[in-house]
C-alpha cells in the first residue's frame, strides 16, 4: 500500500471523532423553592436527593406547590446508587433534601478542531504530492518586502544554479511598493524542499531621472521616459492585449504544445511609434514546464541523483558538460523587431524561476521604419506568463547604480552577525534550509529613497530529492534528457500535458507560504 | 540532495520524544477556576433517563501543610460531599473527610477527560505524515504543535480548581445536600459509583449497568405511587 493512502482515512478518524460532548447543566434547589417550577423549563429531568442519601431521576416532572409532592417517571438508586426501583413515583416534599434540574447540552470540544487542521493540511499535501509529485512547490530563495516577509514576493534568486559548478549571480528589478525609508527591509527565505548556499545579497540603487524609471537590459541600467502601451497583441492563446498591457494580476499565457514541450510560438506586437532610441519592457515569469522537466530529470537520476552531483562537483570547471542544453531549447524569449529588411533580433527576455515576476529591457535597434513599430516575442509555448510589455523611450546613458550590502541581518528577530558576513560575501556561504527566513536590512541613502532598486544575489541551491520520485528512477532516461534533449522534450509533452492544468494549483497548494 | 538523511535521524527521533511527552506535561497546567453548573454550555442535547448521572464528579483534594509542616497525601476520587465545614471524598480505601480548613485545592473532572484520544490522534496524525514524503518535515511538527496545543486546550478545560466551601461545589457531588447520617453504616464498605458525567452511558457496550443488587429492583412502592 502507497503511505500517501494513509492520509485520507487518518485524517477521516480525526475529523469524524466526535467534536462534540454531552453534558449536564444543573441548578440545586429545595423541594418547595417557588422558583422551582419557572426554575427550568427546558430541563427534562429533575433529581430528587432524598434526606437518606438515595436519589430518583424523575422524567415527565410536576411539583405540586398544594400538595408538597413532588411526581413523575422514576428511576430509583440507593445511597449506592444501586437502582432499586423504576416506574411512576410521587415524592413529598419532606422526604427531598435537594431537587436538582438537568437538562443534556452539547458542548463543542475545540482541540479535535485544532488537530483538524493538522489532518487536513496533511490530506491535502498527500494528495497534491500523490497526484503530482513533480509540481510539489520548488524555487531558490525568495525576496520578500518587509522585515516579517508579509509583504509581495519580489524576487527569486538564482534559479538556474542547481549545483555548486553552476553558481551564478542573479539581478532581479525589485517593484517595491510603498514608501522607502532610510531603511529597506527584505525576507530572504527558503520555502522549498532546497538547501540554499548563498554567497552574497546586496542591493542595488539607480537614481531615477525625472518622472521616469530605470531598466536593465543585461549588465546595462538605462534611464527610461516615456513608455507606451501596445494598441495590438496576438498569440497562440488569441489576443493578448488586455493580459500585456498593464502591470496587474492579467497574465498571458498558452498552453504547452502538445506533442513537443519545446515547440515555439510567436507573439506579435504593434506599438505607437516612440521619439529617439526605445526598448520594448518584458515584466513576465516561468510557467511551471522546465519545473517539470528539471524535476523529472532528478526524478530520472532517482537513488543516483547523489552521486551524479557529487561527480558534477568534482569536476574541474572547465569540464563540465553541456547540462542545460533541454533550458536552451525552452529557451528565453527572443524578441524581433520588423524592420526595412525584415524581421532583426533586438534581443531577449531570459528569467528562471515560476513564482516573482521580473522585469528587463531589451534595447531595439535605432534604425526603425517609418510608422507604428511592430515587435514580436518567439517563446517556447506554455513557459512563459507574461504580465506586461511595453515600449519606453531611452532618456539617457546608462547609469551606474550604487551598490549596498547589507546592514543588519536577523532571524526569528534576533541578530545573526554571522549571517551577515557571510551575505556580505566575506567567508563561506549562508547556508539556508527549508522553513528558514532571514531578514535583511539595507541603509539607503536620502538621496536614493526614490531610487529604482534591483536585487543582486549570488549563490546556488540543492533540490531535495522526493521520495515519490525515486519510483521514476530510469537513469537511461536521465542521460537521454542530456544527451538528446530534443527527444526528451517531446516524449516528456504528453505527461505534462496530463497535469498541465492542475499543475499550478498543485503547485501553490504545496508552498508553505501564501500565493503571490 | 537525499532527503532521507534529513528526515531519519536525530531530529525526528527528538520530535517523536516530544510528540509523546510534551501533551502530558502540558496536560497538567493551568486549571481554570470551577463554575457554578447553571450556565448553559451549548444546545439542548437529546438524552434518556439512563443518561442522567447520579454519581459525583472525580475530584483531587490536595491537602494543606498540617501544624508539623508536612502536607498529607492527595486523595482522588468521586467526590461525594462538599460542604463549608468539609470535603467527603471515596477513593479505593474508603470515605475520606477532609475538614476544609485542610485542603489546599481541590481540582474537580468538570467533563470527561479526553486527553488519551487527543494524544492517540495526533500520534497517529504524526504517522500519517509519512505520506507527505519528504513535506513531513513541515507536517510532522505542525502535527507535534497542534496536537499540544489541543493537548492543553482539552485538559485545561476538563479539571476546575477551587478552594473548600467554594459554592459550586455541591453541584459536581453525589450527595449535594451533605454526607446522609448513618452512611456509610458502620463496618459497610461503599461500592464505587460509576462517575459522573459518563459519556459511556451513551455507549452501554462500553460501561454496562451497575449489576442489580439482591433482591432485585423492584417496582416503587405502593404507597409512593401516584
Amino acid at each position: 500500500m502507497r503511505l500517501h493512502r494513509l492520509a485520507a482515512p487518518i485524517a477521516a478518524v480525526v475529523l469524524a471523532t466526535g467534536c462534540k460532548e454531552l453534558v449536564w447543566q444543573a441548578r440545586l434547589l429545595p423541594p418547595d423553592s417557588p422558583e422551582l417550577v419557572a426554575a427550568d423549563p427546558a430541563a427534562p429531568y429533575l433529581k430528587a436527593h432524598g434526606r437518606d442519601g438515595a436519589v430518583t431521576v424523575l422524567s415527565r416532572w410536576r411539583a405540586d406547590a398544594t400538595a408538597r409532592t413532588l411526581s413523575g417517571e422514576g428511576r430509583r438508586f440507593d445511597a449506592d446508587r444501586r437502582l432499586i426501583a423504576t416506574g411512576p413515583v410521587t415524592l413529598p416534599f419532606d422526604e427531598v433534601a435537594l431537587v436538582e434540574t438537568n437538562r443534556p447540552e452539547l458542548l463543542e470540544r475545540s482541540e479535535l478542531a485544532i488537530l483538524g487542521v493538522a489532518a487536513g493540511t496533511t490530506a491535502v499535501v498527500a494528495a497534491l504530492c500523490a497526484a503530482s509529485p513533480k509540481t510539489c512547490f520548488g524555487s531558490c530563495p525568495t525576496f520578500y518586502a518587509g522585515a516579517d516577509g508579509a509583504g509581495p514576493v519580489l524576487a527569486e534568486g538564482f534559479s538556474a544554479a542547481v549545483a555548486r559548478p553552476l553558481e551564478q549571480t542573479d539581478v532581479d528589478a525589485l517593484d517595491l511598493p510603498g514608501p522607502r525609508g532610510p531603511l529597506v527591509q527584505l525576507t530572504m527565505r527558503n520555502e522549498a524542499l532546497e538547501t540554499h548556499f548563498v554567497r552574497s545579497v546586496r542591493l542595488l540603487a539607480a537614481a531615477r531621472p525625472p518622472g521616469g524609471r530605470v531598466y536593465r537590459a543585461g549588465d546595462r541600467y538605462l534611464p527610461a521616459g516615456r513608455e507606451l502601451a501596445p494598441t495590438a497583441c496576438r498569440g497562440a492563446a488569441g489576443d493578448c492585449l488586455a493580459a500585456v498591457a498593464a502591470d496587474d494580476a492579467l497574465e498571458y499565457r498558452s498552453p504547452a504544445g502538445e506533442r513537443d514541450l519545446a515547440e515555439q510560438e510567436e507573439i506579435e506586437l504593434t506599438f505607437p511609434r516612440p521619439a529617439g532610441l526605445a526598448g520594448l519592457v518584458v515584466r513576465g515569469r516561468n510557467s511551471l514546464l522546465n519545473t517539470f522537466v528539471f524535476y523529472q530529470g532528478l526524478a530520472w537520476l532517482g537513488s543516483r541523483a547523489g552521486d551524479a552531483f557529487a561527480r558534477l562537483e568534482a569536476l574541474p570547471p572547465g569540464e563540465l558538460p553541456a547540462l542545460d542544453e533541454w533550458a536552451r531549447l525552452l529557451g528565453r524569449a527572443e524578441v524581433e523587431v520588423l524592420g526595412a529588411a525584415g524581421w532583426a533580433p533586438a534581443g531577449g527576455f531570459g528569467e528562471v524561476g515560476p513564482i516573482a515576476r521580473e522585469t528587463q529591457l531589451v534595447v531595439l535597434p535605432e534604425a526603425l521604419p517609418p510608422g507604428e513599430v511592430r515587435v514580436r516575442l518567439r517563446l517556447t509555448r506554455g513557459n512563459w506568463k507574461l504580465d506586461r510589455l511595453a515600449l519606453v523611450e531611452l532618456s539617457g546613458p546608462p547609469v551606474a547604480p550604487l551598490i549596498i550590502p547589507p546592514a543588519a541581518v536577523r532571524r526569528g528577530g534576533a541578530p545573526e552577525p554571522a549571517a551577515l558576513a557571510r551575505l556580505r560575501g566575506e567567508g563561506a556561504r549562508l547556508v539556508s534550509l527549508p522553513g528558514d527566513a532571514w531578514t535583511l536590512d539595507f541603509p539607503l541613502p536620502p538621496e536614493l529613497a526614490g531610487a529604482e532598486l534591483f536585487l543582486e544575489s549570488r549563490g546556488y541551491y540543492l533540490e531535495w530529492l522526493r521520495q515519490e520520485w525515486l519510483r521514476d528512477e530510469d537513469p537511461r532516461a536521465a542521460v537521454a534528457l542530456l544527451a538528446h534533449p530534443r527527444d526528451a522534450l517531446r516524449r516528456l509533452a504528453p505527461a505534462y500535458k496530463r497535469i498541465e492544468q492542475e499543475a499550478e494549483r498543485a503547485f501553490w497548494s504545496s508552498r508553505m507560504g501564501a500565493t503571490p | 540532495v537525499s532527503a532521507r538523511r534529513a528526515t531519519s535521524a536525530r531530529p525526528a527521533r527528538a520530535l517523536a520524544l516530544l510528540a509523546l511527552v510534551a501533551p502530558p506535561a502540558l496536560a497538567g497546567c493551568g486549571h481554570a477556576l470551577l463554575q457554578g453548573r447553571e450556565a448553559a454550555r451549548g444546545p439542548l442535547a437529546v438524552a434518556t433517563p439512563e443518561d442522567v448521572p447520579v454519581c459525583g464528579h472525580r475530584a483531587t483534594v490536595e491537602v494543606a501543610a498540617g501544624p508539623d509542616g508536612a502536607e498529607g497525601p492527595d486523595l482522588q476520587g468521586e467526590l461525594l460531599a462538599a460542604t463549608a465545614e468539609a470535603v467527603v471524598v471515596l477513593d479505593v480505601e474508603g470515605v475520606h473527610t477532609v475538614p476544609a480548613a485542610a485542603v489546599k485545592r481541590l481540582l474537580v473532572q468538570v467533563r470527561p477527560s479526553r486527553s488519551g484520544r487527543t494524544v492517540g490522534l495526533a500520534a497517529l496524525g504524526a504517522v500519517s505524515t509519512v505520506s507527505n514524503g519528504v513535506f513531513l518535515i513541515f507536517t510532522f511538527p505542525l502535527w507535534i504543535a497542534s496536537g499540544t496545543a489541543a493537548v492543553a486546550r482539552g485538559a485545561a478545560g476538563d479539571v476546575a480548581s477551587a478552594q473548600a466551601g467554594h459554592p459550586a461545589l455541591p453541584a459536581y457531588a453525589r450527595f449535594p445536600q451533605g454526607l446522609p447520617p448513618g452512611w456509610p453504616p458502620p463496618g459497610a464498605r461503599p461500592v464505587p459509583c460509576r462517575p459522573a458525567p459518563t459519556e459511556a452511558l451513551r455507549s452501554p457496550a462500553l460501561a454496562p449497568d451497575p449489576p442489580a443488587p439482591p433482591p432485585a429492583a423492584d417496582p416503587l412502592p405502593a404507597s409512593e405511587r401516584s
